[in-house]
Order: structure tokens, then sequence, then C-alpha cells
């Protein structure tokens, strides 16, 4: 009995004293997830990938990441996302039911919902221009809607 | 003695196992609202759950039931501090308060009431703040 005891502690000794000298590789992964709690990465595309889908297509649903350039400055209740090239990628979330921290810009995005190339009304970017604290100047002289990919309902986001 | 020498080289062989396990850590945040809201904006996320109850409450037969307080319509924090300035705001708050006390006043034609109601809030923030104008139209009962 005695024996068995003396070697158990040597056992326990020695996966101690291994698990303190071994270099554990730490792999973490922090991010937050906006609203649909469940969603993941899995099958996410890049921004390259949607443009083109969305040239055959008129409406598919995509996770896709992106740079997020710009953030609704008033509540974060829509957000501009760099899609490659001098492309962006107009998102709005389902329902009103989550919003993006205000500091969000630079942050990588992925953003899960149907996209689509649609049209942005006057009325629509006069309010956006407002919500970006443009000048009353540049404001009055949107004048023409503008055609732009966009995910109107995204039904979760992921920050990186 | 030999099952204890089996035991023993066991634990052993699991020990080191154990010991170059890589470990992994995930930390994962989930939330909605990431900023600091106003009064307003807090009070029409209150809104459009009671809304929602009380749209059920028409289409089960039941008797409506609010549990806002209206008046904070006109005295809440507001996300732009200039949003009452031009009388607009308050404008179309009296609108809609009116229309939720016609709903609540009603015995019949319930569900054209709780529509215009709806539409009420539809109009101001058309005006006002047409982020949540989409969401807003899906509370309407269709007729």
């Amino acid at each position: 009995m005695k024996k068995i005891l003396i070697l158990s502690t040597l056992v326990f000794a020695f996966a101690c004293t291994n698990n303190t000298t071994e270099t554990t590789e730490k792999t973490e992964i922090n991010y937050t997830i906006y609203g649909d709690s469940t969603m993941t990465d899995e099958g996410v595309i890049s921004g390259e990938e949607l443009i083109t889908l969305l040239e055959t297509t008129d409406s598919a649903h995509v996770k896709v990441e992106g740079v997020i350039s710009e953030v609704c400055s008033k509540k974060g209740c829509w957000m501009d996302v760099n899609i490659g090239g001098d492309n962006l990628l107009f998102v709005r979330f389902m329902d009103y039911g989550f919003f993006m921290p205000l500091d969000g810009a630079g942050t990588t995005a992925i953003i899960e919902g149907m996209a689509k190339i649609e049209v942005q009304t006057v009325e629509w970017l006069k309010h956006k221009a407002e919500d970006a604290g443009e000048a009353q100047s540049y404001i009055d002289s949107i004048t023409e809607p503008i055609i732009a990919y966009s995910i109107s309902e995204a039904t979760g986001v992921i920050l990186k | 003695m030999n099952l204890l020498n089996k035991i023993l080289g066991g634990c052993i062989i699991a020990s080191s196992f154990f010991s170059c396990t890589e470990q992994e850590t995930k930390e994962v945040k989930a939330t909605n609202f990431p900023n600091k809201d106003s009064e307003l904006a807090i009070m029409m996320r209150d809104i459009v759950e009671n809304t929602q109850k009380v749209k059920e409450q028409i289409i089960n037969g039941k008797e409506v039931e609010f549990f806002i307080e209206f008046e904070k319509l006109h005295t809440s924090t507001t996300t732009e501090a200039d949003v009452r300035d031009d009388g607009q705001f308050t404008s179309f708050a009296n609108d809609y308060t009116n229309k939720v006390s016609e709903l609540i006043k009603a015995e019949t034609d319930k569900t054209i009431l709780y529509n215009d109601m709806v539409q009420a809030c539809v109009n101001c923030h058309q005006q006002i703040c047409p982020g949540p104008v989409k969401s807003i139209r899906k509370l309407k009962i269709k007729e």
C-alpha cells in the first residue's frame, strides 16, 4: 500500500511539474455577437465574393466579412462596411433590435442577412448625412438616390 | 500487483497526455445595445414591447392594456437634445397619445384604431427618425 502511495505521489508530481514547464499554446478567440446570439463564423465569405455573387443573383443570404468604415454616430443603428476597393455594404439591423458600438469603425465585422443591391432614397441619404454630422450645405446637395450593396435587415453581427 | 502496475502505468500515460493538451480559450460576449441610450430611446423599446402585446390582445379579442407612462414622451431625455425644439415631436406625440386613448376607450373597430395608432408612430418617425419605420410597420394588424 505504501508503494502505491509513493508511486501515486510521483505520478502526480510528474504531471504537475510537466504542466508548469510545458509550453502550451493558448489560442484566445475574443469576439462579440450582436443580434442572433447563436450566430457563428461558419461559411463566411469575403466582400469580393459577395460582389461576384450579386452579379448573378438579385439577392443572397450570406455571412460576409469586412471592415466597418462608419457607424451611425447617434445610436449605432446603421453602418457602412468596406467590402473591397471603394465598395461599401450598407447595413441595418433586423427590427431595430440591436445596434453597433459608436466607436466600431475600423473593426472587422461578419454580417449575416439577405444581401442585395438596392436604391437608397434621397430622404434616407439626407438622414444618414445628418447622423454623420455633415454640414447643411452637403445635406442640401443630396438630390439623387444611389444604388448600393446592402443588408437592410441583418439578423446578426460578429465583431472581432 | 500486476493490476496495480497497469493502473499506475495508465495514470502516467494519461497525465502526460493531459499535460500536453493545447489550451484554447474562447471569450464570446453577446449584447444588443452597446451604447448609452437616452431615456426616450429606451422608452421607445418599451412602447414596441407594449404594442406587440396589445396587438396580440386585439387579435385574441382581449382587453387592451398599456403599461407605458406616456407623459414621459414630453419629459424624457432624448438622443438629440433639440428634438423637441420646433414643436414637431410634441405634436406627433400628442397625436399618438390621442390615438392610444381612442383605442383604450373603443368598444368596436379596435383593429382599425390600433392600426391608426401604429400609423401615428410611422408618421412621426418618417419625419424625425426614419431608421425604425420598417420595423414599426410590421406591428400593424393585417386587415
